[in-house]
């Protein structure tokens, strides 16, 4: 209800009536009429004019329309809420009348509101949310850190293992576990390829697993004599055992080998972010205890109650030195790391999360100031309607009522909308990772936290919003705003929105500058060569496990080489144990030179080992600069050879040529290096190359297996070929991962284009509003001073003149925007530094482009609402003032 | 008793005249309450007005009777009004009224001596 209506209800009610409300709406009506006629006609003595009107009313008269009585007493709350109601409907009425402006900030809150709630669920998802394992923070893993190749967290050894974790007493329960593939098969159905974890018992104990069915192991399954037994997952229980439930205690055969199933899993249960569908329990070897060669393992241990991270690694820092003097050739240059499980499972994605949840929290407080400004410039547009209803007698604290109402009506519709996009935004989301192989978001959904903070920032965005808008009502002049007769603006309001306007471009300077580096470090990966030509090429990996699996391996090979190469549409194939950019970073070792004398334990040189079959660099186009490829004469029974990379050359072997040279692998074994070809990307695009040795599959052989077929057309397409000559040699053996190499290597790019593409997303919002902020401003700016516009041209001034002087005006706040983000993205980029490649946070290019982009579409949203104050009839507006 | 002054009698007129003033303003046009106080008090040079809640009692009145008909009506860029339009009946008594007034006009110049231009 409206000061008027108020001021006629209560008259009104002075006389002991009570009318319908819409008697009260007529006579308010022509009261606000009555007052504007004789205010436009001499203006000091509306007020007096209207209220005295009021007074001398006949109101007895009006009984003619009297309304029915209240059916029934109000209760006290009741009565206490009716005005609040009515203030409510009045204010529903008045949004109603002005649709574009209800919508226009609706979705404008709900897009910043829902943005920001479904980025908190992805955030709190990955990052916040506690861990589910029992005893979440006192889980570490431990690591052997190699100090001289800066590989914190490298393998274990068996031998060290045993060594620290009985030594130590910062511990109440250790174990190992290693990721493992298998070959699965059951009731005589094809066997196929899992990946699953080889764990001691231990471990599904320390993470708090508990089976759907059947037990988790015991500590008897984990002795080396012990029958196999096997978990499976609830997923492979349903996909290959169609969820039968006598599968507990079913005899499978893995690699082989006869094993028993004593339990289900639920899928989602991990080792510390490591995955598989089925868990074997590992039995060490006696052995193992005093094995210190080689590292492959990895370990989890539970921390005792009290004892930090940081004083267990203390304790194991101090343990592994008397290692070192133990096993001086293996472990100098070593020592342990510990690793809380949180900051394992977290620390790789958290730089990239927080960064687009910064960026959308800057998208939201751009939301927050182009709604305050759109807010501000309608209340300011109702001024004198305000002052009007001060004058009135209404108490400026009323009317800051209104404002803070109308507000809460607008950003709670706001943050309605947000929860149904955020809903919506996270299961676009999670649809878009699982088919990008990106597992953090799957969790991330609208659960009772993600509502409560959506309910918490919408609270916030309306204290934001509705700051401004409210103190302005408060402090409402009333004489000055009645004299100007609603047309000027204080020097105060237009403060307000210069400095709202400063902070949108400086918030999308930033958002924008960090999407500019992200989006520049995806395309110089982009053009990383390689060093293979990933095109046209097919892939597919067969594991030879099992007792035979290592005699035949060689032979088996050998046979499908020959008929891949048979194919029609086939121009080379071969294989690799480890194809490149496939996130198995495959085997790394120390090395001699049989040629030089033996460097001090801890300095040796290492290398990645990759065993490969002849034609292996030619049907990846890898170019052979010296030497010659593998033959098929390089068989386990002849003198054993190595073809190194350019990587190794550089480093070990600079002055002279490292054919004919002879190496020393870990395990006592030499080669004669025969050839050298070009460096191949391994790990991941911008990677430095590190050091290569290929050796022949036939003298190094090693289960795992990945055919390389180079087609002549689309690759594809050979798919089935390929399987099917696998299968001739041996129906048997599963196929997995037949996919065009040229995937393999857009797949190993998915996070960097995903980081990318998502603050490019935001950054163009950003931009989007930033731009619709200047403009509405610009644009309420200009209609404000068409007097003051019609003044200056009626003095002479050229329309270019007021253009100038309007984008004069706005374009210094733009820049001081761009100059306030530019100054802020510096040290804020330098957070993203673990995600740039190939250009500085810093960059100055960047920044530069990124200004003149935004200070561009700036001038953009000016120019065009300022070409309007040129278009002012001067005559008409001095007349009209 | 006091004869009743001229002030007294022309009070009554007016009250009397009210009817008929509102019924031939909204004769052509449909008008809104403030629009009909306005028109009245122009159109008569200030002579005839009407204390703003008799007006609106008058026109309640006029709608009971089935006279005038009122609807809300919203504008773009204006506040919420009430107009009122002549019905049928409220035609037909206009015409009725207005002999009436016409013959009563008459008698009083011709008994007067009042002449109307």
């Amino acid at each position: 209800m409206n000061e008027w209506q108020q001021r006629v209800r209560r008259h009104i009610e002075a006389h002991g009536l009570t009318l319908p409300p819409a008697v009260v709406d007529e006579l308010a009506a022509h009261l606000e009429d009555a007052w504007e006629a004789r205010r436009s006609a001499d203006g000091d003595d509306a007020d007096t004019f209207a209220a005295a009107a009021l007074a001398r009313a006949d109101i007895p008269a009006l009984s003619v329309r009297r309304a029915p009585p209240p059916p029934a007493p109000e209760p006290v709350a009741g009565a206490m809420w009716r005005g609040v109601g009515g203030e409510l409907r009045h204010t529903l009425r008045q949004l109603r009348r002005a649709p574009v402006f209800t919508a226009a900030v609706i979705a404008v809150l709900a897009l910043g509101i829902g943005a920001t709630t479904a980025a908190f669920a992805i955030v709190h998802a990955a990052l916040l949310a506690p861990l589910p394992y029992a005893d979440a923070d006192r889980l570490v893993l431990v690591w052997e850190h190699n100090l001289t190749r800066n590989r914190p967290r490298n393998v274990i050894n068996p031998g060290n293992y045993f060594a620290w974790s009985e030594r130590s007493t910062s511990f109440d329960r250790t174990g190992l576990f290693t990721p493992t593939v298998g070959n699965l098969a059951s009731d005589g159905a094809a066997p196929e390829e899992v990946r699953g974890l080889a764990v001691q018992p231990q471990v599904l104990a320390m993470i708090g697993a508990t089976p759907l069915a059947g037990r988790l192991f015991t500590e008897a399954d984990g002795a080396p004599s012990a029958p196999p037994v096997l978990l499976i997952s609830d997923g492979l229980w349903q996909r290959r055992f169609g969820g039968a439930a006598d599968v507990v205690g079913r005899a499978v055969l893995l690699n082989g080998e006869p094993a028993t199933v004593v339990g289900v899993l639920p899928t989602a249960i991990d080792v510390a972010g490591f995955r598989g569908e089925f868990w074997r329990a590992a039995a060490l070897p006696a052995e193992a205890r005093q094995s210190f060669r080689g590292r492959s393992l990895m370990a989890m241990a539970r921390l005792k109650k009290g004892v930090t991270p940081a004083a267990a690694q203390q304790e194991l820092g101090a343990i592994f030195q008397g290692l070192v003097a133990e096993h001086p050739e293996f472990n100098t240059g070593w020592t342990l790391n510990v690793v809380p499980v949180h900051e394992q499972l977290r620390s790789e994605t958290r730089p990239a999360l927080w960064t687009l949840f910064g960026a959308v929290v800057a998208v939201l407080l751009i939301a927050c100031a182009n709604v305050a400004a759109l807010l501000l410039v309608r209340a300011a547009g109702r001024r004198h309607e305000l002052a009007v209803k001060v004058s009135l007698g209404a108490r400026p604290v009323h009317l800051a009522r209104q404002c803070v109402l109308e507000t809460a009506v607008l950003v709670g519709a706001g943050g309605a909308g947000g929860a149904l996009l955020a809903a919506a935004l996270l299961r676009l989301v999670a649809a878009t990772a699982r088919e990008a192989g990106v597992p953090i978001t799957t969790e991330a959904r609208l659960d009772g936290t993600a509502l409560l903070f959506a309910a918490a920032i919408t609270a916030v965005t309306m204290l934001v919003c509705g700051l401004g808008p409210a103190l302005a009502a408060r402090s409402t002049p009333v004489a000055g705003t009645l004299r100007e007769g609603g047309r000027g603006q204080t020097g105060g309001g237009r403060r307000w929105r210069g400095w709202l306007v400063a902070g949108e471009v400086a918030a999308a300077m930033l958002i924008l500058s960090g999407a500019a580096l992200l989006g520049r470090s995806y395309l110089a990966l982009q053009q990383v060569a390689p060093g293979f030509n990933p095109q046209q090429v097919l892939t597919a990996r067969v594991s030879r496990m099992g007792p035979s699996a290592q005699a035949t391996a060689v032979a088996f090979t050998t046979d499908v080489l020959t008929r891949l190469r048979a194919l029609p549409g086939v121009a080379a194939a071969a294989g690799t144990s480890f194809l490149p950019l496939d996130g198995n970073p495959g085997i790394g070792s120390s090395f001699l030179l049989a040629d030089r004398p033996v460097p001090p334990a801890g300095e040796r040189p290492t290398a990645d080992y990759r065993p490969v079959t002849p034609g292996y660099f030619a049907a990846l186009q890898i170019p052979l600069h010296a030497g010659r490829d593998f033959s098929d004469a390089d068989v386990a029974d002849r003198p054993r050879v190595a073809i190194v990379n350019e990587a190794f050359v550089r480093q070990l072997s600079p002055d002279v040529s490292p054919i004919g040279r002879r190496l020393a692998d870990s395990l006592g074994s030499e080669q004669e290096i025969v050839g050298v070809v070009g460096d191949v990307t391994l790990a991941s695009l911008g990677a430095e190359a590190r050091p290569a040795i290929y050796l022949p599959y036939a003298q190094q052989t090693i289960g795992t297996m990945t055919f390389v077929v180079r087609t002549t057309g689309d690759p594809a397409a050979l798919g089935p070929a390929l399987a099917a000559a696998v299968r001739a040699v041996d129906p048997r053996q599963p196929v997995s991962d037949i996919r065009p190499l040229d995937r393999v290597v857009a797949r190993s790019l998915t996070r960097p284009r995903v980081a990318s593409a998502a603050l490019g997303l935001f950054a163009a919002s950003a931009l989007l509003l930033a731009a619709i902020g200047v403009y509405g401003v610009v644009a309420y700016g200009v209609a404000q001073r068409r007097a003051e516009f019609g003044v200056r041209l009626a003095l002479g001034a050229e329309p270019g003149d007021v253009t100038r002087l309007v984008l004069r005006q706005s374009m210094t706040v733009v820049v001081a925007g761009v100059a306030i983000g530019a100054a802020l993205s510096v040290p804020l980029a330098s957070t993203l530094r673990a995600l740039l490649y190939g250009v500085a946070p810093g960059d100055p290019a960047t920044l530069v482009g990124v200004g003149a982009l935004i200070a561009g579409a700036g001038w953009l949203a000016t120019y065009l609402p300022a070409r309007r104050g040129t278009r002012v009839d001067p005559v008409e507006t001095l007349r009209a003032g | 008793m006091s004869s009743p002054s001229a002030a007294d009698i022309l009070r009554e007129a007016k009250k009397g005249s009210a009817e008929l003033v509102i019924l031939a303003l909204l004769e052509t046009t449909p008008r809104h309450g403030y629009e009909l106080a306005a028109r009245i008090e122009e159109d008569s040079d200030g002579a005839l007005s009407y204390n703003f809640a008799s007006l609106y009692a008058t026109l309640y009145k006029l709608e009971e009777r089935g006279l005038v008909q009122g609807r809300w009506v919203e504008r773009a860029g204006q506040r919420r009004r009430r107009y009122y339009r002549l019905t049928a009946a409220g035609a037909s008594l206009l015409g009725r009224q207005r002999e009436e007034w016409k013959q009563f006009v008459q008698a009083l110049g011709r008994i007067a001596g009042i002449r109307f231009a």
